[in-house]
């Protein structure tokens, strides 16, 4: 697995407990679905008679396979989810490219960060994890631009690091405004 | 307006045509095979209305895809970026550089195939038809649905600017022009959140 390094990613790792609880959040609902189908087909199977007995444990263990298999095609490709999550602030602008199939790349300046805030879902909280979200006055920013699976240290440590910049850069702007617009002062 | 950036230079390339209507090719295709196959026959006379009515619809979206990419036109000039559209009522647009809040670089599936990528510029403003913010229902399981519903058409729209089927390196090369343009003209009072 080459993890696609930034170094931004190498001083805030994502953690690779983000792949497991991926792999889990998005194969859930099927396994769910499918533990459901088990039961209505035993059921089915159970009230149709006596002559249908090998059935039951086939159709079991067709289910049992499918599960299994949902959940390794899932696990591999959160794995490459995974590597191609880039994520790196620049000078000027903070970057963030995530997809592997389709890949999506955001760019925001640092100057047009509107907030920075910190979350955990029920998941991160067993796990440890958080995301860290920012976004600019636009609502798909706030969608695209999110870091997700941080360790409690680099989440922090990111939001530190953008929560400085971000200031910064502001009050730089500001110094420039305040000399050029007012000559006087 | 000497060093202004214009489509000229990093084009709408023509495999974005045929990428956005492969849809309709694909319906195309699959209408003329039936109706070889079942056409001459007296007795299909409605499937064959169908037939013809996807055959010129595919043609329509065909002409129509050629017809935008053809009247899009974008210039990076000195102080704004400036957009015209419209096949028959005719837009324009210009946005100052110190406005734009952020920019994506996509490529879907198909983009990937036709090795494409398409820019989205994206600032605060509503633009001048407000499209009403799509309703999460309760049953949506994550944002993902939502992104992937996103109209992927060529030109502005709302508060977003789409420069479709541009080659990966272009696209690129785009951005970065851009966001030199962002970083030389900043707005006066630029207030963040924060």
């Amino acid at each position: 697995m080459k993890i696609s390094m930034s170094k931004t990613r190498e001083q805030f790792p994502l953690s690779f407990k983000k792949i497991i609880k991926k792999t889990i959040t998005s194969t859930i609902g099927y396994i769910i679905l499918l533990v459901i189908l088990l039961f209505i087909s035993a059921y089915g199977t159970e009230s149709v008679g006596q002559n249908v007995y090998g059935m039951h444990g086939i159709i079991a263990l067709g289910f049992v396979i499918f599960i299994f298999l949902t959940i390794l095609i899932s696990y591999l490709y959160q794995r490459w989810y995974f590597a191609v999550y880039f994520y790196d602030l620049n000078m000027d602008y903070i970057q963030v490219k995530k997809g592997p199939i389709t890949p999506r790349e955001i760019t925001i300046p640092y100057e047009r960060i509107q907030d920075i805030y910190v979350d955990q879902d029920l998941l991160d909280r067993i796990f440890g994890l958080y995301d860290v979200h920012l976004s600019s006055a636009t609502a798909s920013s706030g969608m695209e631009a999110h870091i997700d699976g941080l360790e409690k240290n680099a989440a922090e440590g990111l939001r530190t690091m953008l929560l400085q910049t971000v200031q910064q850069r502001i009050s730089k702007n500001k110094s420039v405004n305040v000399t050029t617009n007012n000559p006087v002062l | 307006m000497d060093n202004s950036v214009t489509e000229k230079d990093y084009p709408v390339e023509n495999l974005w045509i045929l990428k956005s209507v492969t849809g309709s090719i694909v319906a195309f295709i699959i209408a003329i095979i039936l109706l070889v196959i079942f056409g001459f026959n007296q007795e299909l006379r409605q499937i064959d209305f169908y037939l013809f009515i996807i055959i010129i619809f595919s043609f329509f979206h065909l002409v129509i895809a050629i017809l935008r990419k053809s009247t899009f036109h974008y210039s990076i000039d000195k102080g704004f970026l400036t957009l015209r559209q419209g096949i028959l009522s005719k837009q324009q647009r210009h946005i100052p550089y110190g406005v734009i809040q952020n920019l994506f670089v996509k490529q879907d599936i198909l983009d990937r195939i036709f090795g494409l990528a398409s820019l989205t510029i994206e600032n605060a403003s509503q633009g001048s038809s407000y499209i009403p913010q799509q309703k999460m229902s309760p049953f949506q399981l994550s944002m993902t649905r939502y992104r992937g519903s996103q109209i992927e058409s060529v030109g502005f729209s709302g508060n977003r600017v789409n420069i479709p089927g541009l080659k990966k390196k272009n696209a690129k090369v785009l951005k970065r022009i851009i966001l030199q343009r962002m970083k030389e003209n900043p707005l006066e009072d630029n207030r963040s959140g924060l």
